[in-house]
Parts: C-alpha cells; structure tokens; sequence
C-alpha cells in the first residue's frame, strides 16, 4: 500500500481517537460494570422483609392487585426467583403519560404481596438506581442522562470509533504480522506504549467493531426505522412489527380467568425445554393486546436482550402469540438479529462469558487510555545532552491532565458513589439523586485537581483516590457486616459478595498502577509531562 | 454442562498457549517453540475446544464463546509475557 | 472516467469534501442498499424483514465513511460516491413493484 494513504488514515486515527478517546474510556468503564447491573443492583439493595407468596398462590395476589390498584394493568412484573433487588414477587411501575422509553428512572415503583388473612398488601418503594446510573453513563458516553440528544451525540461518538478502528488497523498493516503479540518493554517508551496499545486494538478488534456498529444501531434505530418506514416500507412498518392484531376489538376479559402463572410456565417450558424461566411480563390487560411474556434464559443459547429472552402467550387461552424471542428455538434469522443485541449484551455462554466480556471491555479502556498516553509520549520534546530541559508543549500537558482527570476521575467516582448506596442510605431524602451529586462532584473534582496540578503531579493522587474508593466498596459492606448499629447491610449472596471480592482486586490493581506510577513520576525522565519533579540543577544529571 | 464448557475453555487456552509460544514476539520462555508443529499443535486443540464447547452450545453459540476468550487469552499472554521476561531479566 | 496518466498521482487530502462525501453519500447509499435488501428478501416476514434491513444501514455507511480518504480526491470521493447512489436508487426504482 502507498505511504501516502497510511500517512492520511494516521491523521484519521490520531484526530478521531484525540476527540474520543476519553468519552469512550467513560462508556467502556462503565459498561465493564453494566455486564454486572444485576449483581451491582442487589449489592446495593437495602434488605426489605418481603412476605412471601408461594406460586401456587399468585392468581389470588395478581386478582386482588388489580382490583385494588387497576392501573397495574398496564403493565406488572411477576418474579419467579426473588432477589435483593426485586425481593416482592409481584411489582410495576407506573409512568406518566407521554414518557420517554428510554428514560428509565422517572416512574412509581410498587410492590404487592399477600398478608396472613389473604389481603392484598401493596407498598411503593424507592428502590436503588445505582446500577441503572452506571448504565446510564455506558448508554450516553459519561452524560447523566438518556435522553435523545445524548444518545445521537453517542453515536457520532461511536461513528468516529469505528472510523478510529478502521483506520488504526490500515495505519498498522504494514508491520501487523511482524509484529503480531509484540509488547517490547524498554528504554523506547513511545514503542512501548505503541505495542501495549496495538495489542490490545489488534487482537481485540471483532469485539470492538461490534461494538462500534451497535452503539451506532443504538443511538440512531429510531431515526432509521422512520426513515425507511416512510422511504422503503411506504408507512407500513408499524403493521408489519404487530402482525397479531386482532380483526374485532375482543370484549374486556376478567383477569381473574387468566391461567394461573404455574400453567403459562408449563406451556413455555413445553415450547423449549432448556429454556429457564426468571419472570413472567403481564401487559396491557386491559387493552386489545393482552399478553404475557414469559422471560427467561436457555443456558445453552444465545439471549436477544439484556434481560434474556420470551414467550409472548395469551393470558387467557396459553395461545402462543409470539416465539420469535423465545432463547434456543429461534430461526436462522432471528438467532442472527439476537446475535447483534447477544454480542453487545452478553447474553450467551452464562457467567463465564460475563467475566470475558468485563475483562475485554476494561482492555478496551485501556486500549483508549494508551492511545492517548501514546500521542503525548509521541509529541514529547526530549532533553538534549548538555541543554537546559525544555518545556513540553502546553497541548501535550493539556491532554495529559484531562486524560488522567477524566479516566481516574471517572474510575473513583463510580467506586464512591457505589459505596455512597450504603453510607448514604437513610441519612439523605432522595439518595438516587445523591448517586449523581457524589459521581460528578468526584469526577469534576479529580479533572479540576489534574489540570491545577499538572497531570505528573496530579496523577499519583488520583490513583490513589480511585485505588482507596474501589477498595472503599468491600470495607463498606466489611463494615456493615462488623457493626449492624451503622444501619448499613451485608448482602451474602453470591453475586453481591462478588461485587465485593470484584472490588477488593480492583482496588488492589489500582493500588499496584499507583506505586509503578509513583516511581515513574520520581525516577522517570524529567523531560517528559509525566515528570513529577522541580526542576533542580542538582537532579539533571540523573537520568 | 460446566464439564463441557470448562474442558473447552481450557483446551482453547492451551492451543492460544501453544500458538502464543511460537511467536517470536513470545517472553514466556527464553525460546520460541519451532513455529510449524506448535502452530499446527495450537490449531487442534482450538477445534477440539469447539468440539467441546459444541456439546452443550448451540453452534453459533460455542463459535462466540470460543472467539471472545481466544480474544481475551491471547490479549492477556503478552501482557503476562512481559510482566515474567521482566521479572527475570532482573 | 478516463485514465489521465499512469503515473500515480499525489492523493489530495480534501478533508472536508471526502468526510462529506463519505457521511453524506455513505448514509445515502446505505439506506439505498437496505431497500435493495427489502426487495431481495420477500420470503422473510415483515418485521425480520424491517430488523435485517434497518442493520444493514449501519455497517455500510460506516465502511464507505472509513473507505473514503482512499479517493485520491474530494471531487473523485463524490463523483463515485454519487455514482454509486444513482445506480443502486435507480436499481430500487426499475425493481420496485408499483
């Protein structure tokens, strides 16, 4: 290939990565931990004593829930397996008219179960959104909110991405098979930094790419369906996603004379047998288009959805309305449509799976961290033998301080704000807003102190800061477990002591980067924005 | 069905091992291993790690599972590489 | 377009009429290619039909926007671009049932 068009796609590279870089460390921290909303959401879910109501019982609860609170109709959940976070087996939410789909926070939670005489007994609670906030800044790049313009601003964030992608792997195509596996240590920083960067970009390409193109799918799905609705599909597409309408509008059924969930499941199950079911989705009882979703998982197939995958059947007659979700049984085409949301989610290969995505996806904010170390190492001006030590350029330091203030700020500022579930719990009035005021307080404040203190003398603080609030996370929930008096608790469950575990080595990596660092910033050369040091007459001559 | 998939995963290590090793970029070991046998070596144990992961996945299930740890494992060696050839090199 | 010379001649940057080219004529012609797809894949029921032709947007305008600093300059970017564009739309139309 001419040189010409590696030395034009380096600009591509350079000038996309610099404007992204730092937006999509944030949306890949972020969304490491999203792989593990569930287990993040019971960690921090405050123990509630919820009564519970066998399965055999549930028509009885779904009944008398319905006839004492009828906006339930809409829309109920009905849990099979009770968790920290989802402790009641029946629960809705209610949102107001015209809302945003998206916007997942808004709405009035509540819950339903039986008492000893058989009455209804329904309560609203604040439950925790903390993980849907850590969600929240995966979807939309770090913004605290999910709206449609954060989300377009995402995918020209994800667009440039894939562009970065492309073009990094022209730039290294020359050089890719000599050089496959390569991570040189050494005196050549920049080829270090090169290396670890390349090896992470190279081998972890297919992930990345599918990233790229479905956060793009994401952000922009809306627009294109309209688009082609009115261009391609002449308006007919709304028919052509709700085939089962129904000729007549059906007289109200009673939802007393729904089949009772135990049967629902049966007819699930008999559809798939390793299909796993985790909760049942009542919705619209009340309107034409009455159904229930069974949802759930097949360990052994591939899952369309976050939440895994469904059955759409009748809540009256167990007529199957729907199976084109339905995990393990799907068509070649919708196996193929799941297997985009599968691959970005995933939802397949169980945990296993989970824990290689989190770890692919922290190697992913690595890969954008080096990528800007590798541009600031690349522009460094060094010293010469016998000069005085020149200044380095005032867009090197620049980037150097946003750099380490937006990923470290970032990384503290997630594991405070977890830690603030706990601590804060019962001591603030709306403590899902105080999950923003403690991650955007922590996250400005680290930028702040990097660019007041230069990002060499700024950097090992941050560590450390990031290091001890990770660590803070485990000792919180130590704590809790150690001194009931605090009011705090202790979920043992197996996913939220992984939460803990999980930061407890988090805590520790970053404790281990902040004295490699520390050293660097101390030993390391001086000409160089990573260079703690004053500038001492007496020093010069030591590296 | 965690037989079946641990087995699968654990040959797919070995084979990213074996590949991993006759690099000569590779710092596990103060040789390379001669690049043909290990090469090929590697590339047997990745399909019978399919095989295996094909038990108890879907097909098209066992084919992402296989790619996402080949992607992590062979991510993760020369990072672990370097830490180890640094440590004696001291 | 005729051969002009044989030797290669030096690549234009033209950032912006390439970036253009490439976002602009890129989506375009993907949403052009995804209405190919429609009438190429008449067994599928509607909605797969809808879900595999909304994918395809994406990944094809992402590859011409990556493609496009390979024209050697804006003027070529948009005027095989737009080519392009002209022959698949017109494709869609002549195929298109009335």
């Amino acid at each position: 290939m001419r040189s010409d068009y590696i030395r034009i796609y380096k600009t591509v590279h350079t000038w996309t990565g610099i404007l992204t870089g730092m937006a999509l460390f944030i949306a890949f921290y972020a969304g490491a931990l999203t792989v593990f909303k569930e287990p993040l959401a019971r960690w921090a879910a405050a123990p509630v004593a919820a009564l519970e109501v066998p399965l055999a019982e549930t028509p009885a609860l779904i009944a008398k829930t319905l006839a004492a609170h009828p906006g339930a109709a809409k829309g109920f959940q009905l849990n099979l397996k009770p968790t920290e976070d989802e402790p009641a087996r029946l629960s809705w939410v209610e949102r107001e008219e015209g809302q945003d789909d998206h916007d997942t926070l808004s709405g009035h939670h509540y819950s339903a179960t039986l008492d000893a005489e058989g009455n209804a007994l329904v309560s609203e609670s604040q439950p925790s959104q903390l993980a849907e906030f850590i969600d929240i800044l995966h979807r939309v790049v770090g913004l605290p909110f999910d709206t449609d313009p954060n989300r377009w601003l995402m995918g020209v964030v994800a667009a440039l991405y894939a562009l970065a992608l492309v073009s990094g792997v022209i730039v290294l195509l020359p050089t890719l098979v000599k050089d496959f596996f390569a991570l040189r240590l050494g005196k050549n920083l920049k080829r270090m930094w090169l290396d670890a960067h390349n090896v992470v970009g190279i081998i972890s390409l297919p992930f990345h790419i599918v990233m790229a193109i479905t956060a793009v799918v994401f952000a922009y799905h809306d627009g294109l369906y309209a688009l082609q609705d009115k261009f391609l599909h002449n308006g007919r597409l709304a028919n052509a996603f709700n085939q089962q309408r129904p000729a007549a509008k059906p007289a109200p059924r009673d939802p007393a004379d729904m089949l009772p969930p135990v049967t629902l499941l049966e007819r699930a199950q008999a559809l798939s047998p390793g299909f796993e079911p985790s909760s049942l989705q009542y919705v619209n009882l009340a309107g034409p288009r009455a159904m229930v979703r069974v949802w759930g998982t097949d360990p052994a197939a591939l899952a369309p959805r976050a939440m895994g995958g469904f059955v759409a059947l009748d809540p009256w007659s167990g007529k199957v309305l729907s199976r084109d979700f339905l995990p393990g049984t799907q068509d070649a085409a919708n196996t193929t449509l799941s297997s985009f949301f599968a691959l970005h989610f995933a939802t397949f290969g169980g945990t296993p799976v989970r824990w290689m995505y989190f770890l692919l996806a922290l190697a992913g904010a690595w890969l954008f961290y080096s990528g800007n170390l590798l541009w600031i190492e690349s522009r460094r001006k060094k010293q010469r033998q016998g000069e005085a030590l020149p200044g380095q350029r005032l867009d090197t330091r620049l980037l150097a301080s946003a750099t380490v203030g937006v990923c470290i700020g970032c990384i503290a500022g997630i594991s405070l704000t977890i830690a603030a579930a706990k601590w804060l719990h019962g001591h603030v009035a709306d403590l899902n807003a105080w999950h923003w005021y403690v991650y955007y307080g922590v996250f400005f404040a680290s930028l702040a102190w990097a660019f007041w203190r230069g990002a060499g003398r700024a950097v090992v603080p941050l560590l450390w800061l990031a290091a001890l609030s990770t660590c803070s996370i485990p000792l919180t929930t130590l704590l809790a477990w150690a001194v009931p008096g605090l009011g705090m608790w202790a979920n043992t469950s197996l996913a939220a002591l992984g939460v803990d575990a999980t930061a407890l080595a988090g805590g520790f990596a970053l404790m281990w980067a902040a004295r490699a660092t520390a050293r660097r910033v101390r030993l390391g050369a001086e000409d160089s924005v990573w260079s703690a040091r004053k500038i001492l007459p007496s020093c010069q001559g030591l590296s | 069905m965690p037989g079946w998939l641990l087995s699968g995963l654990l040959l797919a290590l070995a084979g990213s091992l074996a590949i991993h090793f006759a690099s000569p970029h590779q710092r596990w070991r103060p040789r390379a291993l001669a690049a043909h046998p290990a090469r090929l070596a590697g590339a047997a144990l990745l399909v019978a790690a399919l095989i295996a992961l094909g038990q108890v996945l879907h097909s098209v299930v066992a084919v992402f599972v296989l790619l996402t740890w080949l992607m992590l494992v062979f991510v993760l060696l020369p990072y672990l590489g370097a830490l180890i050839g640094r440590k004696e090199s001291r | 377009m005729t051969k002009t010379s044989t030797k290669p001649a030096p690549i234009r940057r033209d950032w912006i009429a390439k970036s253009l080219a490439g976002t602009l004529l890129g989506f375009t012609l993907a949403m052009g290619c995804s209405g190919l797809l429609i009438l190429a894949t008449a067994g599928l029921s509607p909605g797969t039909r809808a879900q595999f032709a909304m994918w395809l947007v994406t990944p094809i305008w992402l590859g011409v926007l990556s493609g496009c600093f390979f024209f050697s300059s804006g003027l070529r970017a948009w005027l095989w671009l737009g080519g392009a564009n002209l022959l698949v739309f017109a494709t869609l139309l002549l195929a298109r049932p009335a």
